[in-house]
Formats: structure tokens, sequence, C-alpha cells
């Protein structure tokens, strides 16, 4: 009897207490988590372009064979990492070396921004190049097109000068839809002289890629008025556009597999749940989970939700603001469980942008905090 | 062996032109040169619906017309659609130029009456300059954003001007005009201008351009192609260049998803599991092809063949709804009828026609008339409708072999039987339990 005590009962409460001790205090205790990682957010920066090296990969090669293409995607911050990430050189192999980026961030011009404004800013990276060569013909063209202005006519031989001594610009615009606010570039001189500039020689020695949280589509029924005979002016990259949707479950687990933070079955559900599967909203719903924590609140997950949907509700509020009336009825119609029969392309787009999903007939909104939203 | 970093060789947007992936158009290159030898001739204007590769053509012309006997000048006017005839007059000046005195090129002085200079003193001493046996031919793309009705500036100056500049040199001063739509769709003032000169369509590339296309990736060896994929591809695209280099594009980008090792291949599953997205794309297309060009009749084709394709697919998958919506855009009216009728026999009529037998059975012959009454105006064949609704109105079963009566209460002869073997089974249990009982208390 006492070797049962010593050898099996006793060892056994033991073994029992500890677990539930370890239940206890350190698997839902927040000071614990707050001791293993103090002050980090558990996704780094960089790895949120986890889930879209397909993407990377796609417009990669269009640089490569001096094409242009569009990244469409409601959150910036998603689209300005996988702009950042092109710059990679692994990318383009021996190639590399003949390409030079040039990154703009078009809301951060100047309302009344000029067309020479904005090649001078664009072509910084030549200047650069030709720095050296001050008899060489691309350091002539450069300077013809200094002298006059960035004309269109002085711009297209440069770009041939460029061409004929195998280089390419790699002109990345971000926030490419602020463009219809700045009247001085919101013209067809400008944006047609852009598409004459990227599309009509090939392999173009400028590669145009552009980033925005409206659709090509849209664009071009914006500048209709601007245009009503010709080309839209970008249609030339529509079969480059590429539309940044939610990740799907296995990306998200990988996503969250490279945090230094180790998430339970709970928690990561609980994420998956509230955010969905875009990159930033993944982020924030984890710094949510993550503040709720340091703040040793007493549940977590709830305080976690209402800390997410307050950090985010003013950006959904934009973004739905941004988007065509329709768009949003089609939306609001899937959160209320309305009619939703009349919306069949809008649905389609919202859920080619992951923000719907389609489960066996019945449509459905992926994150709860845009239900939330909507609802509230 | 694969290259390190393999180059998809589809361009599916930008113009392409000399360069292998330019494919086809010799009936086009062949009917400007036709124009151009002529000496009665000096213009003509391609038209063509958008991404069909009226650009490539004319990059493919400057490129390739025979430098012994032509000096072509590529002239865009996407930008210069509000433009004063004094700044086109200006940089078409600069390009011509720029081509003809390359060397210490200088921008020409077109003094302070651009428009007259111009055309009586500045072009002919450029077209003087030009070797004998030598004519300039101008590649004007884009020229219908000048026809915009609601911009009458462009409209009332550029196109009579253009009237007189074709006439200052038959021989040594030709035009080459490419528009989006057709030629009677511009305004009243281009169509003047350009009364007269031949048009020529830029139309579908044929199976033998579409084949070249498709097998460009075997050109440059990174992907190849089984012959049923090159069918379905023809069949799908019909030979219309964007669409082909854009589904091309994405079976090739869906392909290099994965790293390969060896030169991989092609098949028609690469193509179906590419289509649903690719179809959705080329729809898109043709609905902005239509509305610039209500009437453009390749739109029109290439629409209806994808929707009858997207009707066949939501069919054989059983969605009845989206069929025979795809079937009605496609005009499909056999199609139409087939899925009307296969919707109303699963939805209404078996709701009918079970409340219509159960009111024949119990006797109310009235209320079986009206729903097989009903039953038949959609689908006289559906069951044995039509039996029963004789039977209800006269009493008499025409099928005399069968007594419809006797056939209903057949159907309760069924549940009698349950009934008494169930009966049988607990008498026996009942009994067995009191024997038991009996023999061992």
């Amino acid at each position: 009897m006492t070797i049962y005590f010593m050898y099996f009962l006793i060892p056994l409460l033991v073994l029992l207490s500890a677990m539930f001790v370890w239940r206890i205090f350190f698997q839902t205790s927040p000071y614990t988590r707050q001791t293993l990682y103090p002050s980090q957010l558990p996704i780094y920066h960089e790895q949120l372009t986890t889930g879209r090296e397909k993407e990377i990969r796609r417009i990669a090669g269009q640089i490569l064979t001096g094409q242009s293409s569009a990244i469409v995607g409601a959150f910036s911050s998603d689209r300005t990492l996988i702009l950042n990430a092109l710059r990679n050189p692994e990318l383009y192999g021996d190639k590399a070396d003949r390409l030079k980026f040039s990154l703009l961030d078009i809301s951060s011009l100047d309302i009344n921004c000029t067309p020479l404004q904005f090649w001078d800013k664009a072509l910084k990276p030549l200047p650069e190049k030709i720095a050296d060569e001050s008899d060489s013909g691309l350091s002539k063209a450069y300077q013809a097109c200094q002298d006059n202005q960035f004309e269109n006519f002085y711009l297209d031989k440069l770009f041939a000068q460029l061409k004929q001594e195998n280089w390419r610009l790699v002109l990345m615009l971000d926030r490419f839809e602020a463009l219809l606010h700045r009247s001085n570039l919101d013209n067809s001189e400008f944006l047609g002289g852009l598409r004459m500039l990227a599309s009509s020689r090939y392999p173009s020695p400028l590669s145009l890629i552009i980033a925005g949280d409206i659709s090509l589509h849209q664009f071009h029924q914006d500048t209709k008025d601007l245009n009503p005979m010709g080309s839209p002016y970008l249609n030339f990259m529509e079969s480059g556009e590429i539309t940044l949707g939610a990740l799907s479950e296995s990306e998200i687990d990988k996503l969250l597999n490279q945090s230094e933070q180790q998430f339970t079955d709970e928690e990561r559900q609980f994420i998956k749940d509230v955010a969905g599967g875009h990159p930033h909203l993944l982020q924030l719903a984890v710094s949510a989970l993550w503040n709720a924590y340091e703040n040793e609140e007493e549940n977590p997950l709830k305080s976690a939700e209402q800390l997410f949907y307050n950090r985010t509700k003013s950006m959904l509020n934009n973004m739905l603001q941004s988007w065509s009336a329709n768009t949003r009825q089609a939306f609001v119609s899937v959160a209320k469980n309305g009619k939703v029969s009349d919306f069949k392309n809008e649905l389609e787009e919202l859920e080619k942008q992951g923000f719907v999903i389609n489960n066996n007939g019945t449509w459905q909104i992926r994150s709860r905090v845009l239900s939330k939203f909507v609802a509230n | 062996m694969l290259p390190e970093k393999p180059e998809k060789p589809y361009i599916a947007g930008g113009s392409v032109s000399d360069n292998q992936a330019f494919v086809g158009r010799a009936d086009v290159l062949r009917e400007v040169l036709n124009v151009l030898r002529d000496p009665h001739q000096n213009a003509i204007v391609l038209f063509g619906q958008r991404r069909i590769g009226k650009t490539s053509v004319l990059r493919e012309l400057e490129a390739k017309l025979p430098t012994d006997g032509y000096c072509p000048i590529f002239f865009d006017l996407q930008d210069k659609a509000q433009w004063p005839l004094e700044r086109v007059l200006r940089t078409l000046a600069k390009e011509i130029s720029y081509v003809l005195q390359p060397k210490d090129w200088q921008a020409p002085d077109l003094g302070a009456d651009p428009e007259t200079t111009f055309r009586e003193v500045w072009l002919p001493k450029m077209l003087d300059t030009l070797p004998t046996e030598t004519s300039l031919v101008l590649l004007f793309d884009e020229f219908d954003v000048l026809a915009d009705p609601k911009d009458e500036q462009a409209s009332t100056t550029f196109f009579p001007y253009l009237r007189h500049l074709l006439t200052i040199d038959l021989q040594r001063l030709n035009f080459v005009f490419v528009i989006g739509r057709k030629i009677d769709e511009l305004n009243m003032l281009a169509l003047s201008a350009l009364k007269g000169i031949d048009t020529y369509r830029v139309s579908l590339l044929n199976k033998e351009d579409t084949i070249q296309l498709i097998r460009l990736s075997e050109v440059n060896q990174t992907l190849n192609w089984t012959s049923e994929a090159i069918d379905k591809i023809w069949q799908q695209t019909n030979g219309h260049p964007y669409l082909t280099q854009s589904l091309c594009a994405f079976v090739w980008d869906n392909i290099y998803d994965q790293a390969h090792d060896q030169l991989p291949i092609a098949t028609m599953e690469d193509i179906e599991m590419a289509l649903p997205n690719v179809l959705k794309k080329s729809l898109r297309f043709y609905e902005r092809v239509l509305e610039l060009d209500a009437e453009n009749s390749e739109a029109k084709n290439g629409l209806q063949t994808i929707w009858q394709q997207r009707g066949d697919h939501a069919y054989e998958k059983g969605d009845l709804d989206n069929a025979l919506e795809a079937y009605r855009k496609a005009d499909s009216d056999d199609k139409v009828t087939e899925i009307e009728k296969k919707i109303r026999t699963q939805t209404h009529l078996p709701e009918w026609y079970q409340p219509a037998q159960f009111a024949l059975q119990q006797g109310d012959k009235q209320k079986a008339k009206t729903f097989f009454a009903k039953i038949i105006a959609i689908d006289p064949e559906y069951k044995e409708v039509s039996r029963y609704l004789h039977f209800a109105i006269t009493n008499v079963d025409p099928n005399d072999s069968i007594n419809v009566i006797q056939k209903l209460k057949k159907s309760n002869r069924k549940w009698l039987l349950v009934f008494t073997a169930m009966t049988i089974f607990f008498v026996g249990m009942v009994s067995t339990g009191a024997i038991c009982f009996t023999t061992y208390p």
C-alpha cells in the first residue's frame, strides 16, 4: 500500500497539480506572454509578403520581359510591401543590373504637381546612372528632356535611347488613384503620354508597375470623359493586373508560424476569424491580441477583438466609401443576408479581393471585423 | 536544360513588332504596300477592335518597310487629343526631322504661322531631301482621338488641314491611319477628310498564325504544348491575338508557379484549369469592346461563344439558374427552352403533382382536376398526368389494362402488409414470452 502511495498515487497527484497550475498560470496568463516576448510585434513587417510569392514572381516576370503590371489591393501596406519586394535583384538573375527602379507615391506629390515635376522625380535614378557619362547618348537625351520640360516627344527619345543601350526603367507608382485628384496629371496629354511611353515598343524600356485600390476598369471608367474616342489609357496592362486577395488557410498558418510568438489553436482561429485573410488585417489583429495580453486583460480575446475593431473601423469606413455604390450595396446585402442576385459582378470582384466567400451558393463575409462594422 | 530565369514569351498588352512575337498579318501588310505602290493613292485607314494588334502593325511597318523605297514615321496621337493644330504640327515636324536628319538634330522652326509654313514650305522641303524613288510614310496611331464630337477644336482645324495635306504629293507623301472603330462612326469632319480613302480591317488571326503564336514558348524552349491543348486554345479564342496571348500567358504562369527541371508540357488539363479565369477576362474584354462599338460583329460573336461555354459549364454542374442566364445571353433559344422546362419540372410540378394525387385518392376530383390541369399546361408529358386528368374528369382510366383507383389502393396495401407483419411479430413475441413464463415459472 505504501509503495502504491509513494510511487504511483502521490506522483500522479503532483503531475496533475502541475498540469493544473500550468494551465491556470502559464497558458492563459498575460504576465507570462509579456515576460517571454517583451515589446516586440509578433509578426515582422517584412514577413508579410509570405503568401504573395506567386504574385511577386509573376510581376517580376513582366518586368523581365519589358511589360507592365497593375497591383490592385484594398490595403496600401500590402501593395507597398510587394513593390519593395520587387526591387530584390535576385528576382531578375543576370538582367538585374540592367534595371533601374524608381518608386513614387502619387499621394505624396503636391496637389498641383506638373508633368515636369513628376518626371523629374520619376527619372531620379537616371542622373545617378549617367553622372560619369556626360557625353553619352543617354546623357544628351536626358539633358534634352530637362531643357524641354519633359515633353512627351523628348521623353520618347530618352526611352528609345534607353532601349538602344539595353536599359529598362521600372517605374513603380504607388497609390496610383491619387492621380485622378491632380489636375495637371489627370489629363489626356500626361496619361496618353504614359501609355505611349510604356506600350509602344517591345520589349519596352519603361516597365510601369502601378499599385492602387481601384481596378484598371474603374480607372478607365473614371477617365472616360478625358478619352471618349481613344483606347483606354492603361488597357495595355489589363492582362498583367494582379488583385491581392485573401491568403489561403495554409498561407495564413505559414505567416503565423513565422512569428516569434507561438499561437495556440484558439488564438490562431481567433486571428483568422476576426481578420479574414489580408496580411495587413492579420498583422493588426495579432498586434491587438498582443496589446490585450500586455494590458493584462481578463478576457484577452474579447478585448483584442474590441481593440482591433476600434483601430480598424476608420480604415474600413474609408475603404467602403472608396467602393462604387453597387459594390457597397452588394457587400451590405451579404452582411445582412439580403438579396444578392442583382450583384453578380460586384460579388465576383469582392470575392477576388478576398472580402467575401461563396460557400456552396451562400455568400459570406470573410472577416468578423467587417461584418461587425457593417452591422454597426 | 531550362534557362535559369525562364522568360514568358507572350505579350498580352503592349505592341509587338520586329520580333518573333509578331505573327501573321501578311494580308494587312500586303494591302498597305499595294496602296503605297499605287501612284493614284497615298492613304489607307486600318481599323479594328481594341487590342487586335493595330499598333503592332504600324510598328511592324515602321521596322519592316523597305528602306530603299520608304521612310516611315510613327506618330501617336493619343496624348494630343486636346492640342491645338499648331502644336500637333510642330511635334510632327520634330518627329519627321528626327528621322530624316538625325545627325546634330535640332527642333525645326516653323515660325509664327506654323500651319502655312509646315504645309507650304517646310514639308515640301523635307520631301525634296528624300532620296529619289523614296516616299515618306506617316503612320498615325490612335487617329480617332481627334474625332471626339465634343471636342470641336481638333475636328474643325485638324481634319480640313489634313484633307489639304493629303493632296500635297501623292508620290512622295503617304499616310496610314489607324482607328479603333469603323470609319462610318467617326464624326462628319473626320469622315469628309478620309473620304475616298481605302479602308482595311485588322481582324482575327487565322488558325496557322494562332498556332504559331501559341508555340512561341516552344521557340524560346520554356514550354511545350500538346496538340489537344492547342486546338482547345484555338477553339476558345478564335484567333484573337490578345485573348490567345492572355490564355497562353496564364497557362505559362500557372505552370511556372511550380519549379521544373525539365521542359514542361501544357496539356488539356492546364487549359481547362485556366479557362474560368480567362473566360471571365475575355467576357469583360468583349463587353468593353461593345461599349465602344455596339455593332462590332467579332466582339458579338466572341461574347456569344463565351456565354454559350459558360452555359454549358453551368449546365454540366447542374446550376440551372446560371445556365439559363448564360444561354439567354448567348441567344441559344433551344437551350433556353430546354432549361426553362427543366426548371419548371424541378420546382413547381412535384409541388402540384402530390396534392393532386392525394385529392384523387380522397375522391376530391375537382381539386385533383385543377392541379393536373396546371401541370399539363406546363409539361403535358410529366409523369402520367394526362391519364390522371382524364380519369379525374371522366372517371374512366384511358389505359384499360390498369385501373387507376386500384393502382392507388395498391400503395395502401403496402402499409397493410407492414402492419400485419408487425402484428404477427408482436403476437409471436408475447406468445413466446407467455410460454417461457408458464414453462419455467
